[in-house]
């Protein structure tokens, strides 16, 4: 640091005068950061705000959202229904091979008369010419 | 909380409030209502980091904040001087308006640098802080801050040459 910067910073430490902190810059101070105060709330609200509708409008624009929200059609019937309604005979059908009626197993010719009736599905169904004769 | 800490702050700002505020002046280039302005804006922005900075280093964080402001400054002071109805007298050896003469040449000559050079200066050698912290203090490089450092103290001299006499 030569003659000049030596000089110079003893000007600049020289020329401070006492500057009493007065009740104007105080009041004014308080004032300032009041104003700011309310002006980050209202800035952080408008943000909440803001963020909350562009989450609306993009739950609305969602692509088939509405539709998507509803529920599904209801599941379907059972497709073992009660012997009685059924429209097929509920007899045994004489044809059936001897084979596929188990005696342990009593229900098996009524619900396979049963399927055979109410829906085209083919559970181990015998063909059709042989089950319908009587 | 909030009543300590605005204890807290108002102590620090009732203490150090004449100090900062010739800071602001010498960043401003003289001009006292800038000067405030500048105070009150870096005063408001520590009011709400004070829970973080009041214990630690308030006095740094204001004079970082007043300096990159100053230093962002575009405004040239045009308004350094002011017309006035009567000349001032020419200060005499050991009158008490010299003081007050060499302050208002000083303020005159920072004036007429570039805001970035004016607060490198004034942290240089009025806050007496190295290099590397002026950089610090304005965000920029080291060299950046020196090269602006030198350029305006380079720039004094011309304007202060007849005010500080060389050696010799």
């Amino acid at each position: 640091m030569d003659h000049f910067e030596e000089q110079l910073a003893r000007m600049m430490r020289s020329s401070q005068e006492y500057a009493p902190f007065e009740l104007r810059q105080r009041e004014r101070l308080q004032d300032a950061v009041r104003t700011r105060r309310r002006l980050r709330a209202a800035r952080n609200a408008a943000g909440s705000v803001l963020a909350v509708a562009v989450l609306a409008l993009a739950l609305m624009l969602r692509p088939g959202g509405t539709q998507q929200v509803e529920p599904s059609s209801p599941a379907p019937a059972p497709t073992t229904s009660v012997p009685g309604t059924s429209p097929t005979p509920t007899s045994e059908p004489p044809s059936s091979p001897p084979v596929t009626s188990d005696s342990s197993t009593p229900t098996s010719p009524s619900t396979t008369a049963t399927s055979t009736s109410t829906s085209t599905e083919s559970v181990s169904v015998p063909p059709p010419e042989t089950s319908i004769t009587p | 909380m909030r009543r300590a800490r605005d204890g807290g702050f108002d102590g620090f700002v009732a203490a150090r409030w004449s100090a900062l505020l010739h800071l602001a002046r010498l960043l401003t280039g003289g001009d006292r209502h800038r000067a405030e302005d500048l105070l009150q804006e870096s005063l408001v922005k520590l009011w709400f980091v004070w829970a973080k900075v009041g214990e630690e280093a308030p006095e740094a964080y204001v004079r970082q904040v007043m300096a990159r402001a100053a230093a962002r400054s575009a405004r040239r002071r045009w308004w350094g001087e002011r017309p006035v109805e009567q000349v001032p007298e020419v200060a005499l050896p050991g009158d008490v308006s010299a003081a007050v003469a060499e302050r208002s040449r000083l303020e005159t000559a920072l004036a007429q640098l570039t805001p970035k050079q004016r607060a490198a200066v004034v942290l240089r050698y009025y806050q007496d802080l190295p290099d590397r912290q002026v950089a610090e203090v304005l965000g920029c490089p080291v060299g950046t801050a020196r090269s602006h450092a030198s350029r305006g103290v380079a720039r004094l001299r011309q304007l202060l040459s007849d005010v500080i006499e060389p050696v010799g």
